[in-house]
């Protein structure tokens, strides 16, 4: 696992798990592995893992039912507001970028077109 | 509280090995012992394993003074392979079995089994990769309060290494204390708490590693180039 | 400690089959060469004093060097890493050292009587006469209980110096690193020790009143030369003793405190 040294490794590990949750690769209400089975598959420290499923239950993205395990959340509310704010995260980035490099908004349509193509 | 070193010093008659070393490693905690060859990394683990006695200060271990007895509660993996040559892997066992009460035959014997080795290998025959992996397997049979591991990942190949990190996030729980030392600080990096560097033999910095990497900005490998760059 | 002295015989299983193998060797050539006899007694006889005398240091160099061994190599930190203090563990070799010594003894004990069967047997009797005749010498004194003072006390003696080499390399050890002369510092220390322990010993006997003792022999005045020789006997095999004990404790007590591996 590699991970950016700029953001806490937590975060960037909820991020993957965010998105395997857009692809539905984690459905709604899905028993997640336990705090030392993340650790080891994402290769962080077991602290780490608890404190990820404590942000992420902090965020509404699961719940932890005592002596059953983590599972994901059932609101399939959360899923699609999830997609949307990495949808509006992606183009607020490449607005940004592309406008750092000098092109007007027309450019920047007519670059996504192209792309879609 | 399970190690305290309160201005701990080791001098030999050209050097001075450790300098007022004064640092508390709480249980449940991964500590990562970060710092160039020769910069006391070692000789701060054998004084906590009592193989070196300090010229001054004091190392309390469960908040006892550091004695014979506290290695029942200690394991030390040093960098070297250090097996009687003579024994087989499972002589090795055998012996942690009569001597350490936290050690499992069993947990030994899956993670032997794990690494690829076998039981009745010699010691003098097996490669560095092999004896590496053997003195980690010993060292993780043991449920112990502290756990000191010299360069784990040393002499490991690329593809045993996930088998060694596996091993080390099993190991950790919320009662003991694990200590790290490493070169391959990119690779450790995700696994550490809390990281201690230590230059010529004297602790620079310490502190949470997430906290550390928010005041400075980069990882804990760049904050180490930026230290130990001179 | 058991456990302890299971390993250290484990450690010497290979050696300890080979000088066996050794020694039957020799032993075997030995009675043969009695058996030719004439010129082939000068072999028999440099066979049972490369014999006697190897079979005697086998075990003191063995145990001293596998100390001296544990302290340099790496392999010394899977002993010294155990729970177990420096006593336990300095203990151990050199009582384990003493069950080499012994059973060096037996053997060698062993072997000698063969090869006086030997002669006896195919060269006239001549060792029975010659034990009779000594015999006759000593008077009251069995030649038998004799022997096993003289044996004892070559044991004990053994004992201390076994001690005294093992406290050598511990204190070279504490206060030197391991270095690749750390045998020869060892050596000399040992030198040292065993001159130190001599002179020590000499100014006991004289407390005991070794001196006067001899002018009397000198101008013939004892009445009681049994009871002398027994008392300087006894005084020499507690000192070897207490040469034993306290060089093994002190050993012990600098492992603990001085050495660093």
């Amino acid at each position: 696992m590699e991970y950016n040294s700029r953001y806490p490794i937590y975060l960037q590990v909820i991020s993957l798990i965010q998105k395997q949750m857009v692809q539905g690769e984690i459905l709604p209400g899905d028993k997640m592995p336990s705090t030392r089975a993340l650790a080891l598959q994402y290769e962080v420290n077991p602290n780490t893992a608890a404190r990820i499923y404590k942000e992420m239950e902090n965020m509404g993205l699961c719940y932890t039912e005592r002596g059953l395990g983590t599972f994901m959340t059932n609101d399939n509310n959360i899923v699609k507001h999830i997609k949307r704010d990495l949808a509006d995260k992606l183009t607020r980035e490449f607005v940004h970028e592309m406008s750092e490099l000098g092109f007007s908004p027309e450019e920047m349509k007519k670059a996504v077109e192209e792309e879609i193509k | 509280m399970n190690l305290k070193a309160l201005n701990l010093t080791k001098k030999y008659s050209a050097t001075t090995a450790v300098d007022s070393a004064t640092v508390t490693l709480e249980p449940g905690r991964i500590y990562g012992l970060l710092g160039p060859n020769g910069s006391g990394k070692s000789t701060f683990m054998k004084l906590a394993a009592g193989l070196v006695h300090p010229t001054s200060g004091e190392i309390r271990i469960m908040d006892e003074p550091l004695s014979e007895q506290s290695r029942a509660h200690v394991v030390y993996m040093p960098t070297e392979a250090y097996f009687y040559g003579y024994m087989t892997v499972c002589q090795v066992g055998q012996f942690h079995t009569d001597f350490y009460a936290d050690f499992s035959a069993d947990s030994y014997q899956k993670l032997v089994t794990d690494m690829g080795l076998d039981m009745d290998m010699k010691v003098s025959s097996l490669s560095s990769g092999m004896s590496a992996k053997l003195k980690l397997a010993a060292a993780a049979a043991r449920s112990a309060q502290i756990i000191m591991l010299d360069e784990p990942l040393n002499g490991i190949d690329l593809i045993a290494r996930d088998v060694i990190m596996s091993a080390i996030i099993q190991i950790a729980n919320e009662n003991n204390t694990l200590l790290l030392s490493s070169h391959l600080i990119d690779v450790m990096e995700s696994l550490l708490d809390e990281v201690i560097f230590i230059k010529q033999g004297r602790i620079t910095m310490q502190g949470n590693a997430e906290a550390m990497r928010a005041e400075h900005g980069k990882s804990i490998v760049d904050i180490y180039k930026e230290v130990f760059a001179s | 400690m058991i456990k302890l002295m299971k390993y250290e015989l484990l450690r010497r299983k290979q050696l300890l089959i080979g000088a066996l193998l050794a020694i039957l060797v020799l032993e075997g050539i030995t009675v043969y060469a009695i058996y030719q006899g004439g010129n082939w007694n000068v072999l028999a006889i440099l066979l049972t004093f490369l014999l006697v005398i190897g079979t005697m240091l086998l075990p003191i160099l063995n145990t001293v060097t596998k100390l001296y061994a544990d302290f340099k190599q790496k392999q010394g930190y899977m002993l010294f890493l155990t729970p177990q203090s420096g006593y336990k563990i300095l203990w151990t070799k050199t009582i384990y050292g003493a069950i080499e010594i012994l059973a060096a003894i037996l053997l060698v004990a062993g072997c000698l009587f063969l090869s006086g069967f030997a002669v006896d047997h195919f060269q006239g009797n001549a060792v029975s006469s010659m034990l009779a005749s000594m015999q006759q010498e000593m008077g009251p004194i069995s030649l038998g209980s004799a022997g096993f003072v003289y044996v004892l006390l070559i044991f004990l003696q053994m004992l201390a110096q076994l001690s005294i080499a093992m406290l050598a390399v511990t204190v070279s050890r504490s206060i030197m690193p391991a270095t690749n002369y750390g045998w020869l510092i060892a050596l000399l220390m040992y030198f040292a020790f065993v001159i130190g322990v001599n002179i020590v010993n000499g100014v006991l006997l004289l407390a005991f009143g070794l001196g006067g003792d001899i002018i009397q022999i000198a101008q013939n005045n004892i009445a009681d030369i049994g009871g002398m020789i027994a008392k300087y006997l006894t005084v020499g095999a507690v000192t070897y003793l207490l040469w034993f004990v306290g060089c093994t404790v002190l050993s012990g007590r600098l492992v603990n405190k001085n050495v660093d591996l």
